[in-house]
């Protein structure tokens, strides 16, 4: 076996290490002003919710690892001046929903990575964009897209955070084509 | 010299060890030997050659040599940066503490090369004066006995070879700290007897002044050891410590927790390295010991002290009333469990006698994520038994674990060693060829197992490369893997003939073991 075959093969055992899935965890707060939020829940642009949220609720989906970009949208839709009570300029009641967490894999992405308010936007239906938004306040979609795979950049950002003490650190190309050529010859 | 300026005994160690925390034989001995009236004066050469160095690559560089794993000429590593260093600094320290007798302690393999060296060095300048060498290592082989060009008489240990060779005047094996004060006073020669303490309750606490136990290489703050016991509860296949500390023996847990507080005021220690082989091998002594220091911990207000340690996983019916256990553990400020899980392979588990599924690893993990209680967890590669399906089953725990290393309930995954290396004192290492298991006697990494043919040197560094590019390509936080990838590098480099030679043997079995 040459080496590119057996850097091919070390490539693919290593390629099984990815995740082949995610279980996604939204855990939403809505509040009702005359009628609870609508809300539509997109992942990889696939609508998996589309309904009223009420109250606490947490919605739990399953999602295939597209080794690209993990999109993640929540769209509120429907909301009128209706659904908020205004008083002397004051809002009295609203409706809305908060994202209270995102989990991936059980990993919050809001408290225990910045992730959640680092590379969210919240884009209204007139165009306008919001950041570090927190959930559905107007009718628009609040999307983040993380890069696949998710968790080698959330590990690396873990490690960031805590000073990068312990960094992996990848063995010099020329070494390891001498280690394959040994396996080669011996 | 006079009796009056003279120092009892001289306690030294050389490179290479571990920075992350002071060395606890050095520190111990002393409190012991001073608290029976005798003078000790303890240096740790590593510690004090790493900071002579201006950075760690240079350190890591100039003390490579004294790893015992490649041949090198006993000239060479005495002419190195690090050997004239070394030299001038033990003929400095005699010059000015003038002992009347000496030590060297040698905590592991790695430290047998320097250990050596100090040896030969005190046997040129000062052959008067008597000298001890014991700790762990002093039972590894020299590897490259010959290779060093000194004329030594190889035997199995370093231990035997210093007292064959006249390089040293007695050894201990075992545990040095009821029988030092005598050594000390009467220099009987002890080799060849094992020491073992029957209970660690009662000893002095150890001395750390003469150390720089500020500037070590702390990953958590000022870190400093504590024994709470010797041996091990398990007997799993791969590993020595049965062999070597024989029955188990615990302190009494109230005891080991009353010493962490002891440190944390004393020297300002926030972290508590246990050394034990298990630090939670007895559970009843586990949970005195993290309720007391909870309990000692909240009376006091010391919220910043923590400890960390080697960990077991156990199977989950063992786990005790986990609603308490759990919390209790995290409230006692263990950070960094580190736990053996070697294996992703529950064929393999089984195997070594882990005694433990990896499925039991999972739900232990999960209870720590819960309670915010962190880990390192150390894998095996190249297992005897260990199948490409095996190696396979550990790679997917890495994956199924990822989520854990990105919110800290796993703060490192290592391999241990570059892959399975034989033991004489393991399981594996009172097997030989008539039982399937080939190898070479001075060359513990240099085996092969006839009931697992396919497990080669080639495939052995196959799985081993594998390993490292997954660690890599899924950004696990790690420290070692530079290290030892530079360290497979040296060793194929320096090794090609042998381990073609040991390959081409058993291709021919009636030659038998090297």
């Amino acid at each position: 076996m040459d080496n590119s075959k057996l850097e091919k093969e070390m490539q693919r055992l290593v390629s099984t290490t990815h995740l082949q899935q995610y279980t996604i965890k939204l855990e939403l707060e809505a509040f009702e002003c005359n009628g609870w939020p609508q809300v539509e829940i997109i992942l990889n642009q696939e609508v998996v919710f589309d309904g009223e949220i009420q109250n606490k609720d947490t919605k739990e989906f399953t999602v295939r690892a597209e080794k690209k970009i993990l999109d993640i949208r929540l769209v509120m839709k429907g909301k009128t001046n209706r659904n908020v009570d205004f008083k002397n300029n004051t809002i009295l009641k609203n409706q809305y929903c908060v994202i209270n967490d995102i989990k991936i894999n059980d990993i919050s992405i809001k408290h225990e990575h910045q992730i959640f308010w680092e590379e969210s936007v919240f884009e209204k239906d007139n165009k306008e964009i919001l950041k570090k938004v927190d959930g559905l306040y107007w009718n628009g979609t609040w999307r983040v897209a993380l890069q696949e795979p998710v968790f080698p950049i959330l590990n690396k950002l873990f490690q960031s955070k805590g000073g990068n003490k312990f960094s992996p650190h990848m063995i010099k190309k020329q070494n390891l084509n001498e280690l394959l050529d040994f396996i080669n010859t011996i | 010299m006079t009796n009056e300026t003279q120092t009892d005994f001289l306690l030294v160690t050389g490179p290479i060890r571990s920075l992350i925390y002071p060395p606890m034989a050095l520190a111990l001995l002393k409190g012991i030997i001073e608290s029976n009236g005798l003078s000790c004066k303890t240096v740790d050469l590593n510690q004090k050659y790493f900071k002579e160095c201006e950075t760690e690559d240079v350190f890591d560089e100039e003390t490579k040599i004294f790893d015992n794993k490649v041949p090198v000429k006993f000239n060479v590593v005495k002419d190195s940066p690090c050997g004239k260093w070394i030299e001038k600094k033990i003929i400095e320290l005699v010059e000015t503490h003038q002992p009347k007798s000496i030590g060297v302690s040698c905590f592991s393999h790695y430290n047998i090369t320097a250990g050596l060296l100090i040896l030969k060095v005190l046997k040129e300048h000062y052959p008067d004066i008597p000298t001890m060498v014991g700790g762990y290592g002093i039972n590894s082989p020299l590897s490259f006995c010959e290779d060093f060009e000194l004329g030594l008489v190889n035997r199995p240990t370093f231990a035997e070879i210093l007292k064959e060779n006249g390089l040293v005047d007695t050894y201990v094996i075992g545990d040095a700290e009821n029988v030092m004060v005598d050594w000390i006073r009467t220099r009987t020669d002890i080799s060849d007897q094992v020491f073992k303490l029957d209970k660690l309750e009662g000893l002095p606490y150890a001395d750390y002044t003469d150390l720089d136990y500020e500037n070590y290489e702390y990953t958590n703050g000022l870190t400093l050891p504590v024994t709470g016991s010797k041996g091990c509860v398990r007997k799993c296949a791969f590993c020595d410590i049965p062999g070597k500390f024989g029955k188990f023996v615990q302190r009494d847990g109230k005891e080991i927790a009353d010493e962490v507080i002891y440190l944390y005021e004393t020297y300002g220690a926030k972290t508590i390295f246990l050394t034990d082989s298990l630090t939670n091998g007895s559970m009843k002594a586990f949970l005195q010991f993290i309720e007391t220091l909870s309990n000692l911990k909240h009376k006091r207000g010391y919220k910043d002290l923590q400890w960390t340690g080697q960990y077991i996983m156990r199977p989950k019916h063992q786990i005790p009333h986990a609603k308490n256990y759990y919390p209790m553990l995290a409230e006692s400020g263990a950070v960094g469990l580190s736990a053996g899980v070697e294996s992703g392979s529950d064929r393999v588990l089984e195997h070594m006698n882990k005694k433990c599924t990896i499925d039991d690893v999972y739900t232990e993990l999960e209870y720590f994520n819960q309670h915010k209680i962190s880990s390192l967890l150390l894998l095996m590669c190249g297992y005897p038994t260990e199948t490409r399906s095996d190696f396979e089953k550990t790679l997917k725990f890495l994956r199924d674990i990822q989520p854990y290393f990105s919110n800290g309930t796993v703060i490192k995954a290592e391999v241990s060693a570059l892959w399975f290396a034989r033991d004489p004192q393991s399981q594996w290492g009172r097997i030989g060829p008539e039982q399937g298991m080939y190898f070479n006697s001075n060359d513990p990494k240099l085996w092969w197992y006839d009931k697992n043919p396919e497990l080669d040197i080639k495939e052995l560094i196959f799985r081993r490369l594998t390993l490292h590019k997954t660690i890599n390509e899924l950004q696990i936080p790690n420290g070692i893997e530079k290290p030892e990838m530079q360290r497979l590098f040296d060793y194929l480099k320096h090794n090609k003939e042998n381990i073609k030679k040991f390959y081409n043997n058993i291709q021919r079995p009636q030659h038998g073991q090297q």
